[in-house]
């Protein structure tokens, strides 16, 4: 195949994204892990980690620039280069998300957590779900997929409306001691950590169908 | 073929009527005859039914059209180069011709100018439409049509007389009667050299750097005040900062004059051009136009999978 050089830097680039979103998406789950299990260890783990995920999207901002900068690309190899800047900082965020996340673990420490628990579990998967389909479907090239998975974000923005109002009547209604109040905070703080990854997710599927259409579209514009 | 070309002959010819502002330039008496009035834009219906214009994407101009092609081959002796190149190319706007070694595409712009009446054995069919009439009518006065479409080269080839001879050459044997210090200067200063060489306008033409030469040369194709300007590779020979110049140059000229240029150079063609188009040739090297449209489009999202693929350097 001609243009072997850039070809090459370009799979690196692409296993690089690849790498990144497996980093961030075991921050998702060890943090809800940490948060279901109280694990401070594993809690503190995703912590330090953050500044890894950081130097990784650093790193390849920088080499997708040396690409730009000395193979000059063009046409879908320019739409994929710009991509993967916005897609790693979108990344970057989603891990920023996980590390929330871990430091509610933290600071709660053996407090339990509000009632609606399994909600939460089931928003987190999703939301996980999302982070690796439209992963999938930027390096896969699919558009079909990459709207598909936007659609799973109206379901993780049903799940955070519910939380939200559960929160928001037991806080109103109820006569809450301090330690309840901070559950119920807390709560709310996690899933909104959630939601705000769905959204991430929905930016990196934007981007994949910028990739195979050359057009930007914004697909499910949050009310968050 | 020959039959198309025989219809095509005009007993008698006339002069083209002048374009605006040029009233001023000699003008050579024998000219061009009007084909019948084309309409200046065509849908795309038009140009699926045109034979050999099959399969192309192209871009409809919403704009004033300089050169309208249609169903235009080349062929030298047995051998064809191009096939059915149809496509407009706007006014006062620079339009680039893309494509890999042996696509055709200088053989096309020499259609524009008759410089392939040059070779023995070229022949053109088809139609481009230029001020009303088909430039590749046997009967066109290919002195007076390359007046008016003017050509810079790939090897600057200034004459080996003063700059100021080189730039006046053009009107003196046009007849031109004015002030031809004043037109001189004129077309040095459009061809951004002017300041570089007022103090020596006596001194050789050989003497300048390649980069100036060049720039002479486009001087050198206005003082005659064409309305076209074509372009083949006019900066491969030239080291990266006179390449910029000249770059620049062209898109100050695209406020005046149409510019056709033919590039290698493909980001050079992202950077100069408003329009591309890009040619391919099969196996039988014989030349097609695969896509024409704003370059914008054409460097971000192309249509067609062969112009992605040679842009991008997958092509072969």
């Amino acid at each position: 195949m001609p243009r072997t050089a850039f070809g090459e830097s370009q799979q690196h680039a692409e296993d690089g994204v690849r790498l990144l979103a497996s980093r961030v998406e075991k921050a998702i789950v060890d943090s809800m892990e940490a948060l279901r299990t109280r694990n401070m260890t594993l809690a503190r783990a995703v912590v330090d980690g953050d500044t890894d995920v950081n130097q990784k999207r650093y790193a390849l901002e920088e080499e997708v620039l040396q690409m730009m900068a000395t193979q000059a690309p063009v046409a879908s190899d320019l739409r994929e280069s710009v991509s993967i800047l916005s897609i790693v900082a979108d990344l970057e965020r989603i891990g920023d998300h996980a590390e929330g996340i871990a430091r509610i673990a933290l600071f709660l420490g053996d407090q339990p957590l509000a009632s609606t628990e399994p909600d939460l579990w089931v928003m987190a998967e999703k939301a996980r779900e999302m982070l690796r389909g439209s992963i999938d479907s930027f390096l896969e090239r699919d558009e079909a997929a990459a709207r598909a998975i936007c659609d799973l974000d109206d379901e993780v923005d049903q799940i955070y409306d519910r939380i939200h109002r559960h929160v928001i009547e037991q806080l109103s209604g109820l006569p809450l001691d301090a330690q309840e109040f901070d559950s119920y905070t807390h709560l709310l703080w996690a899933s909104h950590n959630i939601e705000r990854m769905g959204d991430r997710a929905t930016n990196i599927c934007e981007r994949a169908i910028f990739l195979v259409t050359g057009r930007f579209e914004e697909i499910n514009v949050s009310s968050y | 073929m020959r039959e198309v070309m025989a219809a095509n002959r005009e007993p008698d010819t006339e002069a083209m009527p002048p374009a605006e502002g040029e009233a001023a330039v000699g003008r050579a008496a024998a000219g061009l005859r009007p084909t019948a009035a084309r309409p200046q834009q065509a849908g795309n219906e038009l140009f699926d039914e045109i034979e050999g214009g099959r399969g192309a994407v192209r871009h409809q101009l919403d704009e004033e059209v300089a050169l309208q092609l249609r169903d235009v081959s080349v062929y030298y002796g047995e051998f064809q180069a191009l096939d059915g190149i149809t496509f407009d190319i706007p006014k006062r706007r620079v339009t680039a011709l893309i494509g890999p070694s042996g696509c055709g595409k200088s053989t096309l712009l020499r259609c524009f100018n008759r410089m392939n009446d040059l070779i023995p054995d070229a022949r053109m069919v088809g139609e481009i439409t230029f001020a009303g009439r088909n430039l590749l009518d046997p009967s066109i006065d290919s002195v007076d049509v390359r007046r008016r479409i003017g050509m810079v080269f790939q090897k600057p080839n200034p004459f080996p007389k003063s700059i100021f001879a080189n730039v006046a050459f053009g009107p003196r044997i046009n007849g031109f009667r004015g002030d031809l210090e004043a037109l001189v200067e004129e077309s040095l200063r459009r061809a951004a050299l002017w300041g570089e060489v007022k103090d020596d306008l006596n001194k050789s033409a050989l003497a300048l750097s390649g980069g100036q030469q060049q720039r002479l040369c486009i001087a050198r194709a206005i003082a005659v005040q064409p309305e076209i300007i074509l372009m083949d590779e006019p900066a491969s020979a030239l080291d990266p900062v006179a390449t910029l110049k000249i770059e620049d140059l062209m898109r100050e000229l695209a406020a005046e004059y149409t510019i056709l240029v033919v590039t290698h150079n493909m980001q050079q063609a992202a950077r100069v051009s408003s329009y591309t188009a890009f040619l391919l040739a099969g196996e039988e090297r014989t030349g097609r136009l695969v896509e024409f449209g704003p370059t914008q489009g054409i460097f971000t999202n192309p249509e067609d999978r062969r112009t992605e693929d040679y842009i991008t350097g997958r092509y072969g």
